[in-house]
């Protein structure tokens, strides 16, 4: 059982990650948006720039469709994710565009955290995770 | 060069590095994106750290991407993060 804190004082739950690339041999650490109403997790293409990834290793254009309107991405497998004290390799995400003035650079969304259970203890800031047997 | 107490006018990408806790930064670089390398993490899951060198500052996420980039030159870790609120601007339309 990991335990991961948060800001109780922030709107989102914020947590920190660190995702991995061809580049780079200790992760780049980043702040996810922990989001249970999203399928898939998402990180801006500059992050991913950064790890050395591009659009033309992509699998997929993807299209991102939210209340402010329509945003073309790519899906990517990257080499790692870390969070919440586990990681994930071979990790599917979405790369795309977050809108202007949201200050972090990823969603962590259902496909990293459907591998655990976990329980968001929100008055105490902290979030408790498992990995649930293979 | 840029002395670390007055950003005004300060080059966002610095050459007299220090390390510093996140109160620090905070404080000295409000409301930016602030470029950091050698994070001393205090555990893996959480943000807490000791202290971490600065490398640069700037007021958005798409400029702070090449001082990252520059910043993986010579450092293994390197991460940007923003100082202020993380509230997300809808928000602000939803409150009466």
């Amino acid at each position: 059982m990991k335990v991961t804190r948060f800001s109780t004082s922030e709107d989102l739950i914020f947590v920190k990650g660190s995702v991995w690339g061809p580049l780079r041999r200790r992760g780049r650490p980043l702040w996810f948006a922990l989001d249970t109403a999203a399928a898939e997790t998402i990180i801006v293409p500059e992050v991913l720039d950064e790890i050395g990834y591009n659009p033309r290793q992509g699998e997929a254009i993807t299209v991102l469709r939210s209340a402010v309107g329509r945003e073309q991405g790519y899906l990517i497998r990257i080499e790692r994710l870390d969070c919440l004290g586990h990681q994930a390799r071979d990790f599917r995400v979405h790369a795309h565009d977050l809108p202007d003035g949201w200050n972090f650079e990823g969603l962590l969304g259902l496909n990293f955290l459907r591998q655990f259970n976990y329980e968001v203890r929100s008055a105490e800031g902290r979030i408790r995770v498992e990995r649930v047997a293979a | 060069m840029m002395l670390a107490n007055d950003t005004r006018n300060a080059p966002a990408t610095m050459n007299a590095l220090e390390r510093l806790s996140w109160e620090e930064i905070c404080r000295r670089y409000p409301d930016e994106w602030v470029v950091m390398a050698e994070i001393e993490w205090v555990n893996d899951t959480d943000f807490e750290f000791g202290t971490a060198l600065v490398l640069a500052h700037h007021k958005t996420r798409k400029e702070a991407s090449p001082s990252v980039k520059a910043g993986f030159q010579h450092y293994t870790e390197v991460g940007s993060f923003f100082t202020g609120r993380l509230i997300f601007p809808a928000h602000e339309r939803l409150v009466p």
